[in-house]
């Protein structure tokens, strides 16, 4: 129904994401095991640096991506009258986008 | 195919055998499910520890109280359960790992390393 005809560009996205996603959080663990941020303004330098908010904002930007083939994969399995699937797919790129605005609304917010 | 609807369906859960590279893809689907519904948990906590003192506050008495700690728990489970099975499949995208014998091998990793963060998030975060 929706994009089938672009199965590789979704295994592509579905991909790279995965693995920024992967690099990104393993570094941002062991940073924050290694030096866990002592109180409030070190939490938010932390975050607000540029290269942090950078490399966050394209995280929450991946995620989203990633989540929406994810989910659409998902939805398209086992929901079948049309209906009932339109719905929900948009119910699920909503809620994505509405996501995504708010994430952005955090980082932006720390500098 | 006019009696596509008649053919004998068995879908009981119970009585299938799975097999274990079958464990790993629900685990997959199911763990990713997990994930998307604690998104906007993750931006919420994020924002409030940012907003003020005030904030940063409430979210580390909140992440303390035993309710947060099972929430971890299980989003660790989920995150590493999708960890490792996405680089599973990430290697067999790369032809490592496709033949049957091998397949079931790192199936049997990717379970048993999950089931490992399980006990080390529950050990670190309940205990």
């Amino acid at each position: 129904m929706i994009a089938r005809s672009h199965g590789l560009k979704a295994w592509l996205i579905q991909r790279l994401s995965a693995v920024y996603m992967a690099t990104y959080l393993i570094i941002v663990f062991v940073w924050l095991a290694a030096a866990p941020p002592q109180d409030y303004p070190h939490w938010k330098d932390f975050i607000a640096a540029p290269a942090m908010s950078v490399a966050s904002l394209l995280f929450f930007g991946m995620l989203l991506l990633h989540a929406w083939v994810g989910m659409r994969d998902i939805v398209m399995d086992y929901v079948h009258p049309y209906a009932q699937r339109l719905a929900i797919l948009v119910l699920v790129a909503g809620g994505l986008v509405a996501m995504a605005a708010w994430a952005l609304q955090v980082i932006a917010g720390t500098w | 195919m006019p009696n596509k609807k008649d053919r004998p369906v068995f879908l009981d859960l119970t009585r299938i055998h799975m097999p274990v590279n079958a464990v790993v893809s629900i685990g997959h689907r199911l763990s990713g499910v997990l994930l998307f519904l604690s998104i906007p948990l993750v931006i919420y906590l994020l924002g409030l520890s940012l907003r003020d003192e005030q904030g940063y506050a409430e979210v580390a008495a909140l992440l303390n109280s035993g309710v947060a700690r099972l929430a971890g728990v299980l989003i660790l489970w989920a995150l590493a359960h999708h960890l490792f099975a996405g680089l599973r499949f990430l290697l067999i995208d790369l032809g490592l790992g496709i033949d049957r014998e091998s397949s079931r091998r790192t199936s049997w990793v990717v379970n048993i390393a999950s089931v490992i963060a399980l006990l080390l998030a529950g050990g670190l975060l309940l205990l």
